[in-house]
């Protein structure tokens, strides 16, 4: 029966995704968007954690649906602009086109990750534990992590000078 | 030796790819055709998410804790994407008055 369940959740969480993805993409009001994206958001943290990435899953929630999200949503409201924009819609063929386009690099991606296709992957495996991880992000990866504290601090002065009125 | 649906405790590394790839062209989409510059930046938002999936899958399938890491990685890079672009869709909407990116054409010749 256990098996059977986590398969099930699996499945259940992947429709949950692609339909949080889908009402980001196609609904017309920004703040249903920004709902629908936390609601992938938090979707895609619950299938980190049932692939054993817990630290991952319970960081997505922190900062992805937490920090990122209310950023957003508090952009929205400070630009009040919740309406549908009032340009007339895009032109049919170019609506085709750009499908055609994330349809062509769906189908790309996928060939390019055809030859892994073999394996199957364990649900709700053992985790890496906390202390591996750091491990690595302050071992091995010191350097990525030093440039990464330096990308953070660029962005914070960056939005503050994008920000201020008057220099 | 691909079953459909499994009846085990595992799914093919093939589902999980391909559900993170599906967002991934979900949000390519979506940032091809929307023009909310907020909507654009959620859109990327969703193109990393759906790296970061993939990310996790091949976390798993040659076991490895490596990928998990880059995907903590990609977090801060997400903030400091979200907190940059916010920042320049808010000094666009009061320069502009709307966030409408068809109105941006400053840079055309």
């Amino acid at each position: 029966m256990r098996p059977l369940l986590l398969t099930a959740a699996f499945y259940l969480l992947s429709g949950a995704i692609l339909a949080g993805a889908a009402g980001t993409v196609l609904l017309r009001r920004p703040l249903y968007c920004a709902l629908s994206l936390l609601f992938t958001l938090l979707a895609t943290s619950a299938l980190y954690i049932l692939l054993g990435a817990e630290l991952a899953g319970l960081l997505q929630i922190i900062v992805y649906a937490g920090a990122v999200m209310a950023l957003f949503i508090l952009a929205i409201h400070m630009t009040g602009q919740d309406e549908p924009l009032k340009t007339p819609p895009l032109p049919r063929l170019l609506l085709m086109a750009a499908g055609a386009a994330a349809a062509g690099l769906f189908g790309l991606l996928m060939l390019a990750a055809t030859r892994f296709f073999i394996a199957f992957v364990k649900l709700a495996p053992e985790p890496y534990s906390v202390a591996e991880q750091a491990g690595l992000i302050f071992g091995r990866y010191t350097p990525q992590f030093e440039l990464l504290s330096l990308l953070v601090l660029a962005g914070i002065a960056g939005a503050v000078v994008a920000a201020k009125k008057k220099l | 030796m691909i079953h459909f649906l499994p009846l085990t405790d595992s799914v093919p590394l093939a589902h999980i790819v391909g559900l993170g790839v599906a967002v991934f062209a979900a949000g390519a989409f979506g940032f091809l055709v929307r023009r909310n510059l907020i909507v654009l930046l959620m859109c990327v938002e969703l193109m990393l998410n759906g790296a970061n999936i993939v990310l996790v899958a091949f976390s798993r399938a040659p076991a490895s804790p490596d990928p998990q890491v880059w995907v903590i990685f990609m977090f801060a890079v997400a903030a400091a994407e979200a907190g940059v672009g916010l920042a320049l869709a808010v000094l666009i909407w009061r320069r502009l008055g709307t966030l409408d990116i068809d109105a941006l054409k400053g840079l055309r010749g």
